[in-house]
């Protein structure tokens, strides 16, 4: 049994590799143009400017980006679909930033992607209207990570995960976003290492619906202001926070789940501020 | 001079010895050169220890009145780390005390812990962790929290690395450091701190603070960086935001910020 599973992974391992060997390409893109049309198949994307506005880039035949608008009239978001073995990659000390103007879109999508990897960035909206879409939407997709980003609001929200497996965000930011924090819907295995979560002012906070298996190691989630629970949980079991801190936070309890959520070493005696108390 | 070059060179060539500690009595006996202390317990009420002799663990009184202050003396090389996932707390009861006070100290690493004053909250008079006259300390993956009315206090240190940490709820500022040089503070948090000023730095130079967020302090009527007689001061990424104080940096020309948005660093009239 063990001689088999090590010949199938060795065979799948080289076929990787194979893949990998014949197929990957490094680019440079120094606009919005050059990065949108350089988003395909096992390609990285070197960001090498300082900023990128989406919103400039005119519509174009592409395999693999797609522009969408979810209501007649409105604003077209940018979704980037099947796609496997994509990295986005901000080169540099400063962080580019990824903007789009319109706030009824969210600044980047992904749907039934694979493997793609957004790393050093920094992501939002520049608008000064109150947004009614997000940051990240990722929709249908396998191990998407986002490594060293800031997602700022005014997104609606900074992370919207649904139906996806394998989901990491680590050393990242999610902050001042106006509706929630993240959702996650339909979610399988996802991981937040090292993130921060503030200031967020927002109807909700983090968001779980019918989701399992969300871990958040050394997270920290403060001052953020919401209606509701910290972390709401609906349908969704394995929440797991391990250590970090909740401090700070105006809701109405730290979490409506007795069973879905639990807490290792994680510092909550200041989760909420004002009248709450920390309510479990 | 040559005496002591030796020592050094012996202690760096010897192996480390590992040992475990349960309880506070354990940890501090356990002090020594090119010691690993790995901590298997939760809680390590270090005050409570009865004072005994040791080489390089004393306590000491300043005045009568005062609570003598564990200080940990002339170490080199020694790691206190948290053995489990959850990380172990080093507590002081007492307020008028540091949790932990280094003296003449090189290459001390301090791993996965929490430290603080016991019980948390309430106003100290003295803070979490001081250092004089100590080379290549490092602070990783630790929770300083007050109220210690600073989360750091440097005198004469040459070499920090305060790395995946957080200062917070210190009731006086976030750290005060003299004299001192080449400290980098990377991927940490600092976060509702203060009442009387933020990140004290005076005589101080080579200071790097990379991908740090600093949040929801007070620095009072200073400014969150008050720097005098201090140079080489670099901020690159992180965030800066929600905090209150008289200014971001009290002298112009002496902070770099790079890469990290400071248009919300101040709210209010400090703006």
């Amino acid at each position: 049994m063990k001689g088999r599973v090590w010949t199938a992974w060795a065979a799948t391992g080289a076929l990787v590799l194979a893949c990998s060997a014949a197929q990957a390409a490094t680019v440079q893109a120094k606009t919005a143009a050059e990065f949108l049309k350089a988003i395909g198949p096992d390609t990285t994307i070197e960001l090498t400017a300082e900023a990128y506005n989406l919103s400039e880039v005119p519509e174009m035949e592409h395999d693999y980006v797609n522009w969408v608008a979810h209501s007649p009239g409105g604003g077209m978001n940018i979704v980037i679909n099947d796609v496997r073995g994509l990295k986005i990659i901000g080169k540099g000390r400063v962080a580019p930033r990824i903007t789009v103007e319109a706030s009824d879109v969210f600044v980047l999508s992904f749907v039934n992607c694979v493997g793609v990897l957004m790393e050093n960035l920094v992501m939002g909206h520049d608008t000064e209207e109150a947004c009614k879409d997000g940051v990240l939407s990722i929709y249908g997709s396998t191990d998407v990570s986002v490594s060293r980003c800031d997602l700022f609001g005014s997104g609606s929200e900074g992370v919207r995960l649904e139906n996806s497996m394998g989901f990491v965000m680590d050393h990242s930011i999610i902050r001042e976003c106006t509706v929630s924090i993240m959702s996650i819907i339909g979610a399988k295995n996802a991981v937040f290492a090292d993130c921060k979560f503030f200031n967020n002012k927002a109807n909700s906070g983090l968001v779980f619906r019918q989701s399992e298996d969300i871990r958040f190691t050394d997270c920290i989630v403060m001052n953020n202001t919401m209606d509701s629970p910290i972390f709401d949980l609906e349908g969704t079991v394995g929440v797991k926070l391990l250590r970090g801190h909740v401090t700070g936070n105006i809701a109405t309890q730290l979490t409506n789940s007795n069973w879905g959520i639990s807490f290792e070493g994680t510092e909550r005696t200041r989760a909420i501020v004002g009248e709450g108390e920390v309510k479990v | 001079m040559l005496a002591s070059l030796i020592l050094s060179a012996a202690l760096a060539a010897a192996p480390g010895r590992s040992v475990q500690a349960e309880t506070a009595e354990e940890l501090l006996k356990a002090i020594a050169p090119g010691v690993t202390i790995e901590l298997t317990g939760s809680d390590y009420n270090l005050y409570e220890v009865q004072e005994f002799e040791s080489a390089y663990v004393k306590w000491v009184q300043e005045t009568p009145d005062d609570t003598a202050q564990i200080t940990i003396r002339g170490v080199y090389g020694l790691t206190i780390m948290t053995k489990g996932d959850i990380p172990s707390r080093l507590l002081a009861s007492p307020r008028d005390v540091f949790v932990l006070a280094f003296e003449d100290c090189t290459k001390v690493e301090l791993n996965g812990l929490v430290l603080g004053h016991n019980p948390e909250g309430g106003e100290c008079f003295d803070g979490v962790i001081y250092a004089k006259n100590c080379r290549d300390l490092g602070i990783y993956d630790s929770d300083l929290f007050g109220c210690g009315t600073t989360g750091l206090n440097l005198d004469n240190v040459n070499g920090l690395i305060f790395d995946h940490s957080t200062i917070r709820n210190c009731n006086s500022s976030i750290m005060n450091v003299y004299d001192s040089k080449n400290l980098k503070f990377s991927d940490s948090t600092f976060f509702q701190n203060g009442a009387d000023s933020g990140f004290d730095f005076n005589g101080c130079t080579g200071v790097d603070f990379e991908d740090c967020i600093v949040h929801d302090n007070n620095a009072g009527g200073s400014s969150l960086f008050n720097v005098y007689r201090t140079e080489d001061v670099h901020f690159l990424r992180g965030n800066i935001s929600g905090n209150s104080g008289a200014g971001l940096v009290s002298l112009p020309n002496v902070m770099v910020f790079e890469g990290v948005d400071i248009s919300k660093a101040l709210v209010g009239s400090g703006d």
